[in-house]
């Protein structure tokens, strides 16, 4: 084995490392050294997780587990970790991109006065997202799946004198700990029929094991946990909420790395999603309906954030529609390209609020792209990315996708119709995004000086830029590397392919068209001199994403609270606790049913005495006669 | 044995000779109460030391039966009896009278002249009681009885100035002559069916039970139906108990201890050796009657005590309830007896304790003793509330004192003897118990002092004087050191059973 | 060495000690107090390295016999239950008794009512003599009152002897249900005993067992507290001072789980198997309806309280869920909960010393101004919420997986509990201390200073460490988890489920919903 892949346990190691020192040191160590120490451990996890990878992706020796400790011995939970392609491919994700954004967070976070805890979280963000990917069983997976969620919680919740902040890192850690439930219990039945959760021994066995009833459970279970991590219906109501964190956070973990995490386990967990093709199709479903509502949503957001969190949902429910119908490498393929130019989106949007001091509503920008000219570009390039026009990176995956979808026939063609009306509706909203920030006329309060951005914020939207324009390249039909190269995770598992002859060029002609037609119905409507109306009850209520949260709330939360002051203030003080102080004053009520017969006259003594004389040898005469 | 031993009436003679001793040098030479503070003592010291020899005689001669009604020594019809019962029931009962004659010290000090009859009407009322332990014939164990019971009437209304002491001495005299009555009668339709007042001997009462059919054995069950209820009331046991909330509470604080605890003593002494000796053939019959009575008893006398206000009446009908716990021993018989002794000789002593403690809050002489008065006495005289609270403790039968280890032997025996459901009964309200014994610490230590003077509070401050310094403490000691290692004395007893 | 004796014997001499100490020093006390407290840990720390593991028998038995005829005995020993219990206890009580320092009326009594305690709860652990037991489970219970009677807060008194009579009425069954096992003994082997190990050997039918265990077991689920025995438990937790409440959620309520585990499974094994699922079913019960009752709480102590009548339903869950990993995570889990609520009640307690009030409404926004207090108490809320990777996942864990073969129902039902937890706990923080300050007196609310920093460093560190690297505690938990199981094995139908066979675990499912 090569030393370099005995190296890997360092990938996750180097972060915690910086998250341990700023944990400890962070308020002394400041601005800016704090962020430039955790920037370059992740930068150094980069170029381990780079060296490590190289065997791995000559194909040499595409399987290693490096076993570090024994960690819950009695359940056989074995700290190891598994370096195969997909986990190698998520950890150049999750290093890399990480990389930049911390890079560009040195920047952005500038002046804040709890500059050092940001990157405290954020390498304690990336150190669990490598124990998610690295994991080499469910039960380390886990590990990571639960402390992604933590650091998550902390990040959004950074600002938390907001209220807001504070209640939606809350909310956001709550509904993933409803998916998570899901998660947990799927733990239990696979320990229970594998007596183990190490991925090799179950996905070998899951074939004999495994009834399909069994199987159907197990998988529909960890899609439960999955949708709750990608924010899937009817769990996504986190995600919009999230979007109060900083920008940064938003790009890393809501769009690049964390909210994947479902589609990596869906994908990771092929063999199971196999033996339920149930569970499968429901996946692709949920996906489709998420991808496609996302989307409408997406539309009507006025907050440029919003916008992107619908249009992520929206696009893993591309993913989600990929893996369940077994398309694995489409949907992980997506998944990258996704990474970088969502990723860049984000930092863009970032780069665009940074300018207009704070302003999130596009209906106060508008113009910019004069003032910043490299944010505009690279923007740009994600925009076209993002609606799938040709050679940008998501063109490739996107279409994959959808061909694969078409390929499958039967019922699928409709989750195909599905993709199709979301990749326009895509382009539609993505390019009114572009439209209201960049075109038109400035329409920022006086006294804000928009600017471009510093060095350290425009450089990673740069690479982002970059890898969104040419990303796409490296799985293309002509050329399928990253297939051939993830092709050793899949062994077990039967892919859905792309259809054969002309067909995939027909349907890439049509998706392509469906984004054109969005990006010119948007050019129409926002590049004219009017401004589109854009209200009405229709308008609003799609706005408020269906008015979701409310429903849960006047379903789920009211009538839960109230059921609980219910149990604690009336079940359990007056029922449970009165009937132990009832006992107490029961008790108490004799005795003083009993004091009267304590007169005070010797008398009534006497009677006592006689009385109790008579019943005595009465008794005992009645005994011995009997 | 050809020379009568009098080692067996040993204490009865001192006790009489000190009783008389003390009178005299009065009225000779009134010297004070010192000097009958040197008699007594010496008495009852004498008698311990008596006890002790006759344990050690026993332990070689084995038991002895001496006198009968002819003076001389015989087996036929004795008198009283030298076994180890009685020499345990001497060493209770001698302690238990020492430390009460140390707590009354104030009293009798403050009685002036008449306090060498309050000596010596203690001395022979305990006389009364060792006799009443040691006779092996009913007749006799009456005039002990008798002897105990006159003396005590008196003291109990010993401070004439409070109408309280009159009416207690009254009530105590009325009920007490009336319940003796029925234990005579007991006595009398036992000797009519039996032909025999003795427990032991060729013509005791046994050995007639052996020997040939009861005729009428309705007549024997009444006779000994009535014996119990004589007893029973001396023990204050339900629904014969009535007398002793407001006795103790009219008698003076420091003149209770005995009328509680000797009488105690003695009154179950004679009820084991009478059940268990001489009629251990009827077992059958009295022992539920006993689980009966525990029963009403522990019941009865753990629900009264809930309601009381003032802590001597708490303190009586808790008594109530312990006279129930020690009688769930007697169902099991001789088995019992140790169970019994156990409890029965740390219980008097907590007993005294507590009413040596009342005895200093609330003034030797009085009549009352209102929880009032104990409100934050543990901020005003941490000792003694520290003491009273042990003994409350004690009385709880909590672990580290012996109380536990009575509760445990006694319900031991009580399961053995196949009563389970006794014990349990008497466990659980037993933590209903608990509850009143664990208001007097909540009283003393959780709330602050009321200041306006309560009635029946002596001082602000008490102050221990050295007597009840001395009893209280061998209580304290006692009450926990054998709570910590209880084997010598649970040893001893295991012994003390009659012949 | 008797080591045990010793270890038992430190604290009450220590109790003495401070009687002694002269009464003008006062500032003595607490530093002695502190000093002796740490000898136990010192103890204790030597037992974890000297303990044998893979032992599954008793360690550093001592056996001096004091009544013969009863067979009573100074009889002590540890097996890797009692090890680690003993350990939490050694380690809490310094710490509780650092966090002491509001105590000023009456210090004196107050810590000798600590070591007294101190002394009750290691030995009710290394009891292996009945009564022995007995004493010390009682003896537990005078220092408690009175530390909840004489330094608690608000309705203490009624919050004191609700607790103290509760709990008694427990213990006088379980103290009829020790005669009677003695006594059985005795008709059986010819004299009575109360030797834990030798009572090992007496045949009870399934009669005797029932009613014992009931004996035994209602004690036990008082002091848990087992839903709907809990309500002594919010009163006693809210009213105590905050060592008692340390002391009460990280030791005291373990003495009911440890008994159940120590006595009930061994002694009666076929009443333990069918008694299961009525335990299991309210310990379920109890997890659920504690942290719903947790939620609404608007006490932060009386929230915390509650929180461990849920935390504790997942102990007794494993328990009685009878498989090892089940067993495991419920012995494991007593020391992550003393650990956890132990921490949450300091940290409670220094916000009480601040602001002198535990309502969550008169707090809000107060991480602005206490940032490291704000952070430790995250940290314990995570791991008190069982994050993965702190100590109270691990027994979550081992409790869930373990109890579905054999209660799957059960099992799913527990695992909202995990949700209900984040909610209760997260909420409760989100009130207390995030968004702005409201109130004006709590602007200038200093941070943790030092003294509390290193009251709490230590619990923070064992809770990685039980979390990360749980290895050496689950090591030593094992053997005897396994004997126990081996011998309900033995002597009834009951078979611990093979995982990794469905086939097998369905039929246990059965048995165990039969």
């Amino acid at each position: 084995m090569q030393p370099a892949v005995d190296l890997v346990w360092l990938v996750i190691a180097l972060p915690l490392a910086g998250y341990a020192l700023l944990q400890v040191f962070g308020k002394r160590i400041g601005e800016p050294a704090a962020g430039w120490i955790a920037t370059l451990l992740v930068g150094a996890a980069f170029a381990v997780a780079v060296l490590a990878s190289i065997d791995v992706v000559t194909g040499e020796a595409p399987h290693h587990t490096i076993h570090l400790f024994t960690w819950i011995p009695a359940i056989g939970v074995e700290a190891s970790l598994l370096w195969d392609p997909l986990s190698t491919m998520m950890t150049l994700i999750v290093t890399g991109v990480g990389f930049l954004i911390h890079l560009y967070s040195v920047g952005y976070m500038h002046g804040e006065e709890r500059f050092g805890r940001f990157f405290t979280y954020l390498n304690l963000f990336i150190a669990s997202m490598l124990i998610l990917v690295l994991a080499d069983g469910f039960g380390l997976l886990f590990v990571g799946w639960e402390l992604v969620g933590l650091s998550s919680y902390l990040l959004i919740s950074f600002w938390f004198v907001k209220p807001v902040a504070a209640a939606a890192g809350k909310k956001a850690f709550v509904v993933n700990r409803i998916g998570d439930l899901g998660f947990l219990i799927a733990l239990m039945l696979i320990f229970a029929n594998f007596g183990t959760l190490a991925f090799a021994p179950v996905f070998e066995r899951a074939p004999e094991v495994l009834t399909t009833g069994g199987a159907t459970a197990i998988t529909l279970l960890l899609l439960v946990g999955a949708a709750g991590k990608s924010a899937q219906i009817p769990l996504h109501v986190w995600l919009p909420d999230a979007m109060e964190g900083p920008t940064p956070v938003s790009a890393l973990i809501h769009a690049a790395t964390m909210v994947t995490a479902g589609v990596y386990l869906t994908a990771r967990s092929g063999v199971l999603f196999e033996l339920a093709p149930v569970s499968a199709a429901i996946v692709a479903v949920v996906g489709a309906a998420t991808a496609l509502m996302a989307a409408t949503i997406a539309i009507a957001q006025r907050d440029i954030k919003r916008v992107l969190a619908y249009s992520t949902i929206s696009q893993l429910g591309y993913m989600f529609m990929a893996v369940g119908a077994a398309a694995y490498v489409a949907g992980v393929f997506h998944l990258l390209t996704h990474a970088f130019f969502k990723a860049l989106l984000f930092l863009g949007a970032g780069s665009v609020i940074h300018a207009v001091a704070g302003e999130q509503d596009m209906a106060r920008m508008g113009g910019l792209r004069r003032v910043m000219p490299v944010t505009f570009v690279t923007m740009v390039v994600a925009w076209l990315a993002i609606s799938g026009i040709p050679i940008f990176a998501g063109f490739w995956s996107k279409d994959e996708i959808l061909a694969v979808l078409f390929g499958r026939g039967g019922w699928w063609l409709a989750l195909w119709a599905v993709g199709l009306v979301t990749a326009a509706l895509t382009a539609f909203y993505m390019s009114r995004m572009i439209y209201l920030t960049f075109f038109g006329q400035p329409r920022w309060d006086d006294g804000v000086h928009p600017h471009e951005s510093p060095v350290t914020m425009t450089l990673p939207l740069v690479a982002l830029g970059g890898l969104s324009l040419v990303g796409g390249l490296i799985n293309t039909p002509f050329k399928p590397v990253l297939e051939h190269f993830l092709q050793p995770s899949f062994d077990l598992v039967e892919q859905a392919h792309i259809p054969e002859g002309i067909t995939p060029w027909v349907l890439a002609a049509v998706s392509v068209a469906a984004g054109v037609v969005g990006i010119a119905y948007a050019a129409r409507r926002y590049l004219g001199e009017t401004r589109p109306d854009e209200t009405g009850p229709v308008w609003e209520l799609v706005e408020q994403g269906y008015r979701v949260d409310d429903l849960y709330g006047e379903t789920l939360v009211i009538p839960g609270r109230k059921g609980a002051e219910a149990l604690a203030f009336t079940a359990d003080a007056k029922v449970v606790d009165g009937a132990v102080n009832g006992t107490g004053r029961l008790v108490q009520v004799f005795s003083t049913l009993l004091r009267p017969l304590q007169t005070g006259f010797a008398r009534s003594y006497v009677l006592g005495i006689v009385a109790g004389t008579l019943g005595l040898v009465v008794w005992l005469l009645v005994r011995g006669a009997g | 044995m050809d020379t009568i031993a009098f080692l067996p009436i040993a204490p009865e003679i001192v006790l009489l000779v000190g009783a008389l001793l003390v009178l005299m040098t009065e009225v000779t030479l009134s010297l004070g109460h010192r000097i009958w503070a040197v008699i007594s003592g010496a008495a009852i010291a004498l008698c311990l030391g008596f006890s002790v020899l006759q344990w050690l005689r026993v332990d070689e001669l084995g038991p002895q039966l001496n006198f009968t009604t002819r003076g001389v020594p015989t087996v036929s019809n004795p008198m009283v009896v030298m076994d180890h019962f009685s020499a345990f029931a001497g060493i209770a009962l001698f302690v238990v009278a020492g430390l009460a004659m140390l707590s009354a010290w104030r009293l009798i000090s403050s009685l002036q002249t008449r306090g060498a009859e309050f000596v010596a009407l203690f001395l022979i009322a305990v006389a009364g009681l060792h006799l009443m332990a040691i006779s092996s014939n009913l007749v006799l164990l009456f005039i002990g009885l008798e002897t105990a019971s006159i003396g005590l009437y008196v003291v109990a209304g010993f401070t004439r100035d409070q109408v309280r002491s009159d009416e207690a001495a009254m009530k105590y005299f009325l009920l007490g002559s009336f319940a003796s009555a029925i234990f005579v009668y007991g006595v009398a339709l036992a000797f009519a069916s039996t032909g025999s007042t003795t427990i032991y001997g060729v013509s005791g009462i046994p050995s007639f039970l052996a020997n040939t059919v009861v005729l009428e054995p309705g007549i024997l069950l009444i006779a000994v139906g009535l014996i119990i209820v004589g007893l029973g009331f001396k023990v204050s046991s339900a629904p014969f108990h009535q007398w002793a909330p407001d006795v103790y509470q009219g008698a003076p604080a420091a003149a209770v201890p005995m009328m509680a605890a000797g009488v105690k003593i003695a009154g179950f002494a004679a009820l084991a050796r009478i059940l268990t000796s001489a009629f251990p053939a009827l077992i059958d019959d009295w022992a539920p009657a006993i689980a009966a009575i525990a029963t009403l008893s522990i019941v009865v006398g753990t629900l009264l005590a809930i309601a009381q206000t003032d802590l001597k009446r708490m303190l009586a009908y808790s008594g109530v309830a312990h006279s129930g716990f020690i009688m769930t021993a007697l169902v099991a018989g001789d088995g019992g007896i140790p169970a019994l002794w156990f409890y029965l000789a740390t219980y008097a002593v907590q007993l005294v304790g507590a009413f040596a403690v009342v005895a200093v809050v609330s003034g030797p002489r009085s009549d009352r003793s209102p929880f009032e008065s104990y409100h934050g006495l543990a901020s005003r005289a941490p000792v003694l509330a520290g003491l009273l609270a042990l003994f409350m403790l004690g009385l709880g039968g909590f672990p580290l004192t012996t109380g536990f280890v009575g509760k445990l032997s006694v319900f031991s025996a009580a399961i053995d003897a196949g009563y389970l459901w006794l014990a349990i009964l008497a466990m659980v309200v037993s933590v209903a118990g608990l509850f009143f014994y664990l208001r007097v610490i909540v009283l003393m230590y959780f709330t602050e002092p009321v200041l306006a003077e309560a009635p029946g509070t002596a001082t602000a401050s008490p102050q221990m004087d050295a007597a009840s310094r001395v009893a209280l403490g061998a209580a304290a000691a006692v009450t926990l050191g054998l709570g910590l290692i209880p084997w010598p004395l649970l040893e001893l007893v295991r012994h003390a059973l009659p012949l | 060495m008797p080591v045990l004796a010793l270890l038992v014997v430190v604290p009450v001499l220590g109790a003495l000690v401070l009687l002694l100490l002269p009464r003008r020093r006062p500032e003595l006390l607490l530093p002695v107090a502190v000093l002796v407290s740490m000898v136990p840990v010192a103890i204790a720390a030597y037992l974890l390295v000297v303990f044998e593991t893979g032992d599954a028998g008793f360690q550093f038995t001592e056996r001096v016999l004091w009544y013969q005829p009863w067979d009573i005995s100074w009889n002590v020993g540890i097996d890797g239950i009692s090890l680690l219990l003993v350990a939490l206890t050694a380690v809490l009580f310094p710490l509780s008794l650092l966090a002491s320092k509001s105590i000023t009326s009456n210090l004196r009594l107050y810590l000798v009512a600590m070591l007294v305690l101190e002394t009750g709860l290691l030995g009710v652990f290394v009891a292996l003599d009945l009564v022995l037991f007995f004493v010390f489970f009682e003896m537990t219970l005078v220092p408690m009152y009175l530390l909840i009677g004489l330094w608690g807060s608000g309705n203490r008194v009624y919050a004191a002897v609700k607790f103290f009579l509760y709990t008694s009425l427990g213990s006088a069954l379980m103290l009829i249900a020790i005669i009677s096992l003695g006594i059985i003994a005795g008709n059986q082997t010819g004299g009575v005993t109360f030797d834990f190990v030798e009572l090992l050997d007496i045949e009870l039918t399934s009669t005797q067992q029932f009613w014992l265990f009931l004996g035994f077991g209602i004690a036990f689920a008082i002091k848990v507290p087992l839903f709907p025995f809990h309500t002594w438990l919010p009163d006693a937790h809210t009213e105590a001072p905050t060592a008692g409440s340390v002391l009460l959620a990280g030791v005291l309520l373990k003495l009911g789980t440890y008994g159940f585990v120590r006595f009930n499974l061994t002694l009666f094994p076929q009443a333990s198997v069918d008694l299961a699922p009525w335990l299991v079913a309210l310990a379920v019960i109890g997890i659920i309806y504690g942290a719903a009752v947790a939620v609404v709480q608007p006490d932060l102590k009386r929230l915390v309280a509650y929180s461990s009548v849920s935390h504790l339903g997942f102990i007794v869950l494993g328990t009685f869920a009878l498989t090892t990993q089940g067993l495991q995570g419920g012995v494991i889990q007593m020391v992550n909960h003393g650990l956890t609520t132990g921490a949450l009640f300091l940290l409670v307690g220094m916000l009480y010393d601040r602001t002198h009030t535990r309502q969550i409404d008169e707090y809000g926004g107060v991480a602005a101004v206490m940032p490291v207090l704000a952070g430790f108490f995250l940290f314990t809320t995570f791991a008190s919420a069982g994050l993965p990777g702190l100590n109270g996942f691990i027994g979550e864990f081992h409790v869930l997986i373990g109890s579905y073969p054999t209660f799957p129902v059960h099992a799913i039902v527990a695992t909202a509990g995990v949700v209900l937890a984040a909610i209760y706990l997260l909420w409760a923080y989100e009130r207390v201390f995030t968004g702005a300050i409201d109130r004006p007196e709590n602007r200038r609310l200093p941070d943790l200073d030092l003294r509390e920093t290193v009251i709490l460093v230590p619990l923070a560190v064992l809770i990685i460490f039980l979390g990360v690297y749980p290895k050496p505690a689950m090591d030593r938990i094992e053997p005897s988890v396994e004997a126990i199981l081996d011998r309900i094995e033995a002597v009834t139908d009951h078979r611990v489920p093979e995982f990794g066979r469905m086939d097998q675990v369905e039929i246990a499912a059965v048995e165990g919903e039969g």
